[in-house]
């Protein structure tokens, strides 16, 4: 039993000449207790003696030759620390997936084992792992690893860019500037701000009072050599003063492009547009534009729908609308999803007037909407709403209004003057 | 003065070294050579470490650095030894990475006039750590310091470990 400090001194002697120098891990069970505590196995979802084997075996292929230096080996109670250096040459097997580099490599090995017998029973501590990436060429903990193109980088800063604004985590934002970083495009209507990393911030900082549930998406981001473009989008409640306006608790969302220059790792310049008057505009400050779409465009959708459906062709509300528009219709409390409701409710009526025509009054654009003032005509052929088919020609109005994006109608609201047709059905009686 | 009686082990192991012939290469080499230990009683030495510790954990690097000996040796960092600067490059770098670094002892080490501090530090992952991005993630990892005492109660030798592996995995969620 190794009770003596240099007794067990003599353990770890003994475990280096007999397992070590002439690499018998298989014998290591001698020295290292089935039921060590290993705190620092180097490689994970492996049994502690195991690991230890592996590592040890990978290290010996790596290094062909290898030179241990203990400079001190202390001893307290149980415990015994070996403070030691190790030297080798990474020109045996690849390691880590990396091919031999050739270079040497001197780095400290620590260790505390503890030794309550003849075998270690526990461990904590070895090599300087990120020491020996850095001597020998092993692309880990950011060492020797393959130059990343701009637009890997980009990503990363970009990332960062957008995380740490929606976290409100401002020095981790400017971390992506350089120092010496200046912006060409000031803040609009900042008179106080100037164009330098400072600058910057301070614009940060108010946007991030003005609006402290800000949140930003990057849309896109463009990376061509050293230029980059940033799309971002955000959005956010106006809970602070901005720009001088007091806050107006209301919900903004706006659209962004930042122009950088790219160097040395970080956004050394640029420039930025932000749609500021569109934030103006939500505010209620200054009148939001007439019209923000292409108005002829959206109107003959509209149009065309009008007449394929007055031919009979159902389809054409695929044409028009996508796929998920949303139906808010005055019968029905809530929102309905799809185009198989407006295919649902046109059969119905065709069915119960054969000649069911629509016909557009007026049009009236506004922004992403445009109202159609409709006037509806057709024979009473068929039943209706359990009503039998009277062989009145009967007419009504009504008014929808869809909101557009990309071309098609992605919602729509509709109100129909069904007292007056259900009073030509006969099912509401007139008054007066 | 040298204490005769008291030695410490120093050996050097040569294993397959190139253009050895091969019973060298099997060979052991090491020897007994005498040290000349600084005289200190065990509790001052226990108070040493108490108060480096204490330092550290007010991270308070300006006064964990001037209880080194202006001619200590930093047996840490590769290449050659930087003195007091070991206490900026790692102290510093985990700093920055994780601000609320804090340390925890599992036990103090003491053997003549070296201590070994076998502890853990604990943090959050708010700065660059190598090459990971802060991600918020905290972590607990194993760590080892070790430091000799020179005759002005000073450290004269200092070592430093800690399994960075553990780190990474734990604040990029890997392992």
């Amino acid at each position: 039993m190794a009770s003596t400090p240099e007794e067990k001194r003599a353990v770890i002697i003994e475990y280096f000449t007999t397992v070590v120098i002439p690499r018998h891990l298989d014998i290591i069970t001698k020295f290292i207790r089935d039921d060590v505590k290993e705190h620092s196995a180097p490689i994970i979802n492996m049994g502690a003696v195991e690991a230890v084997q592996a590592f040890l075996g990978m290290m010996f292929d790596a290094y062909p030759w290898l030179w241990y230096d203990c400079n001190h080996l202390l001893v307290d109670g149980d415990c015994l620390v070996l403070v030691s250096f190790i030297e080798g040459e990474f020109s045996g097997n690849p390691l880590f997936g990396t091919p031999p580099t050739g270079k040497k490599f001197r780095i400290p090995n620590l260790e505390v084992i503890c030794i309550p017998e003849n075998k270690f029973a526990e461990h904590w501590g070895g090599i300087d792992l990120p020491g020996l990436a850095y001597q020998t060429g092993l692309p880990m903990f950011g060492f020797n690893a393959p130059p990343k193109d701009n637009k890997e980088i980009v990503q990363q800063l970009a990332n960062q860019y957008i995380d740490s604004m929606n976290k409100g985590d401002i020095d981790m934002t400017m971390d992506v500037f350089a120092d010496s970083f200046i912006d060409h495009q000031t803040v609009p209507g900042g008179a106080t701000l100037g164009n330098t990393k400072a600058d910057v911030r301070k614009a940060h900082e108010m946007l991030a009072t003005s609006f402290p549930d800000v949140q930003f998406k990057l849309e896109d981001l463009l990376v061509d050599g050293n230029q980059v473009v940033m799309r971002v989008s955000g959005n956010g409640t106006h809970k602070g003063a901005f720009f001088g306006i007091p806050p107006t608790n209301k919900h903004i969302q706006w659209t962004g492009v930042r122009l950088l220059r790219f160097e040395d790792g970080k956004f050394a310049e640029g420039t930025s547009e932000l749609d500021q008057v569109g934030i103006l505009q939500q505010m209620g400050i200054i009148p939001s534009p007439p019209s923000m779409i292409d108005t002829e465009g959206e109107k003959a959708v509209i149009e065309k729908l009008v007449t394929a459906l007055n031919e009979g062709n159902l389809d054409a509300f695929d044409d028009a609308m996508t796929a998920d528009v949303i139906f808010h219709l005055e019968s029905n409390p809530a929102p309905l999803k799809g185009t198989k409701w407006a295919k649902m409710e046109d059969g119905m009526l065709h069915a119960a007037f054969h000649d069911f025509t629509r016909i557009i009054e007026s049009m009236t654009v506004t922004g992403d909407r445009i109202a159609c003032q409709m006037h509806y005509k057709g024979t009473h052929s068929g039943p209706y709403m359990g009503i039998p088919g009277t062989g009145k020609v009967l007419d009504w109005s009504g008014v929808t209004i869809d909101r557009f994006e990309d071309g098609k109608i992605v919602e729509r609201w509709v109100n129909i003057d069904r007292f007056t047709l259900l009073q030509q059905v006969g099912l509401i009686p007139s008054f007066g | 003065m040298a204490d005769e009686s008291k030695y410490k082990i120093f050996w050097k192991l040569t294993q397959t070294e190139p253009n050895a012939p091969f019973a060298e290469q099997r060979g052991i080499n090491y020897h007994a050579y005498p040290v000349d230990d600084y005289q200190i009683a065990r509790a001052d030495v226990q108070a040493l470490a108490n108060q480096y510790i204490a330092n550290i954990n007010a991270h308070n690097l300006d006064a964990a650095k001037a209880m080194l000996d202006d001619q200590c040796k930093e047996m840490t960092m590769p290449g050659e030894p930087v003195t007091k600067a070991g206490i900026d490059m790692t102290y510093g770098m985990l700093l920055n990475a994780f601000p609320d670094l804090n340390m925890t002892i599992i036990q103090v080490l003491i053997d003549g006039d070296m201590f070994v501090i076998n502890g853990e530090l604990h943090g959050t992952s708010q700065g660059q750590f190598y090459d990971n991005a802060p991600t918020g993630r905290s972590f607990v990892t194993y760590m080892i310091e070790i430091f000799k005492i020179t005759n002005n109660n000073k450290f004269i030798e200092r070592y430093f470990w800690y399994d960075a592996m553990k780190i990474v995995r734990a604040i990029t969620g890997t392992g």
